[in-house]
């Protein structure tokens, strides 16, 4: 059994004295793409922002390609390849969609080979590349949603992370923002992907976890994740 | 027509005079926007930096003190000022980064700061007032004016000083990095920048440029240790008025109440200039509340 890509342990974190997580486990194993889905509000950016140490663990441990990153800073964490695209519309909005890009492979291994990966990013969203000067703040919410993802790649992940990344899209523009990610996935690059679609997780995904109420459902195999039980759990309809 | 050479003579005074004093006021508030712009706060302690460079840059190159000439003056003198602005910014802001009233904690100990660094220069140099030669000697005629090549110096370096440091902000992986904490530090960290180290960089540059400042004016006034304090709240004009933050608006700034102070001095006296200046800024402020080039 090889070890997990990422591990995480009774993971217990939260905000104020107010935990959100209440011990939760999760890994990922290699060459796996991992799907979480649950309600709003149940712990899953919380999660997130645990791992990259924006917010400290209060118990449990956090491993990374095998190395304790608990309580690790977040820009070290960032740095050995663990790359966290936040939910929202976080980039720099006065900075060109070309800078901000750029920024993104800032961590020394990232920023010898930023003009590939750049092209690469144009490939996968030809559309940056025609707004490539245009300030962040000018752009549409689809379009920085390419960003932020194009930003997390060209940190060269060797796990990213993107929470929600179709969040509040047009249904057009989540399609096309699927089948990029459908692409980076085809490219090898391993993630683990927060959405409210369990149709499209079961497509893209190797595994689904449900994360509810601070803590993974083991109940929720692969391939139980049925349309009828979501809305169930969702909103309580038989 | 008497007015007509009249109006020249004042033109030409004000603008040689104007001109000075922008400059320094760029030198300074270019700083003061710097930490502005990464940090969120105001360095009340800007203008006791400024005092400290020039004592520091006084005891090198004086020769009633070690006399080891005015280049190594103000080379000591600017990495004197950076280092104490690195130590300002890791005792007086950082252990109050994460709380939220950030601005107010920091408004009471920068001013402790600035108020603890005076008094020092008082205990180490005394209450004898000291000038530093100036660094340029002889005179340099601007539109008729004569000007000392101090002022001269001042003049052409405080634009070049400015474009270099809009050079390393914009075509740096550091420069690049400072701004990007400014604008959302969160993310910075997702991406391996390291906020904390960026806000050691801008403060060392601010701080640095303040130790500049304070050497030109230490050769242009008596230094004290008050020198800094009223450069500093024509600077916070200058800072504020630009649009908080705007490295453009504070140039633009700069050269507006430098010229308007010389303008002021010289039609209404040194004793309305600032009532005047304050005036002006208020009203300006009324127009456009988030400054000249400020956005909301």
């Amino acid at each position: 059994m090889p070890e997990p890509v990422l591990h995480v342990s009774d993971l217990v974190a939260g905000y104020g004295r107010q935990p959100v997580l209440h011990g939760l486990s999760l890994h990922v194993d290699p060459a796996e793409v991992l799907g979480l889905i649950g309600p709003n509000g149940h712990g899953k950016t919380t999660l997130f922002r645990a791992i990259s140490g924006l917010i400290p663990a209060w118990q449990g441990a956090v491993r990374f390609l095998g190395e304790d990153i608990t309580g690790l800073r977040t820009p070290l964490i960032a740095e050995r390849g663990l790359v966290h695209v936040p939910q929202g519309n976080h980039l720099y909005p006065d900075m060109t969609v070309l800078e901000n890009l750029h920024l993104g492979a800032y961590a020394p291994r990232p920023r010898k080979e930023w003009r590939n990966t750049l092209e690469q990013v144009f490939a996968l969203f030809p559309r940056l590349a025609e707004r490539k000067s245009q300030r962040c703040r000018t752009l549409s919410g689809g379009e920085r949603q390419m960003v932020a993802i194009g930003c997390g790649l060209m940190g060269q992940p060797k796990l990213l992370i993107l929470d929600e990344p179709t969040l509040g899209l047009s249904p057009r523009l989540k399609g096309e923002l699927r089948d990029a990610i459908g692409e980076i996935i085809a490219s090898g690059v391993q993630l683990i992907i927060v959405e409210q679609d369990p149709e499209f997780l079961r497509r893209l995904t190797t595994r689904q976890v449900f994360v509810e109420e601070g803590l993974t459902r083991d109940d929720f195999v692969s391939g139980s994740l049925e349309h009828g039980k979501i809305m169930e759990m969702y909103f309580g309809m038989d | 027509m008497e007015w007509i050479d009249q109006i020249g003579v004042a033109a030409r005074a004000i603008f040689a005079s104007g001109l000075v004093l922008s400059s320094l006021y760029v030198l300074i508030a270019a700083g003061l926007a710097i930490v502005w712009n990464t940090l969120g706060i105001f360095n009340f302690a800007h203008g006791a930096i400024m005092v400290i460079g020039a004592y520091v840059a006084w005891t090198i190159s004086d020769p009633a003190a070690l006399g080891w000439g005015m280049a190594a003056g103000v080379l000591i003198a600017v990495a004197t000022a950076a280092v104490l602005g690195l130590v300002i910014n890791r005792l007086l802001i950082l252990p109050f980064l994460s709380q939220p009233n950030l601005v107010l904690i920091t408004v009471m100990t920068t001013l402790s700061g600035a108020f603890f660094l005076e008094n020092s220069a008082l205990l180490i140099w005394g209450p004898r007032i000291k000038q530093l030669e100036k660094v340029v000697s002889g005179n340099v005629s601007i539109a008729g004016t004569a000007i000392s090549g101090h002022e001269a110096t001042i003049i052409v370096l405080a634009p070049l000083l400015m474009l270099g440091l809009w050079a390393f902000l914009r075509f740096t992986w550091v420069g690049s990095a400072v701004r990007a904490v400014a604008q959302n530090r969160e993310f910075a960290e997702l991406s391996g920048i390291r906020a904390r180290a960026m806000y050691a960089v801008a403060f060392a540059i601010s701080a640095g440029l303040a130790g500049f400042a304070g050497v030109m004016l230490g050769a242009i006034r008596f230094i004290t240790p008050g020198l800094g304090s009223e450069p500093l709240i024509k600077a916070m004009i200058v800072v504020i008025l630009g649009g908080l933050g705007s490295i453009p608006g504070t140039v633009v700034g700069a050269y507006l109440v430098g010229f308007g102070e010389a303008a002021s001095t010289y039609f209404l006296g040194a004793y309305w200039t600032q009532a005047a200046l304050f005036l002006v800024f208020i009203v300006i402020l009324v127009i456009r509340p988030n400054g000249i080039m400020g956005r909301k």
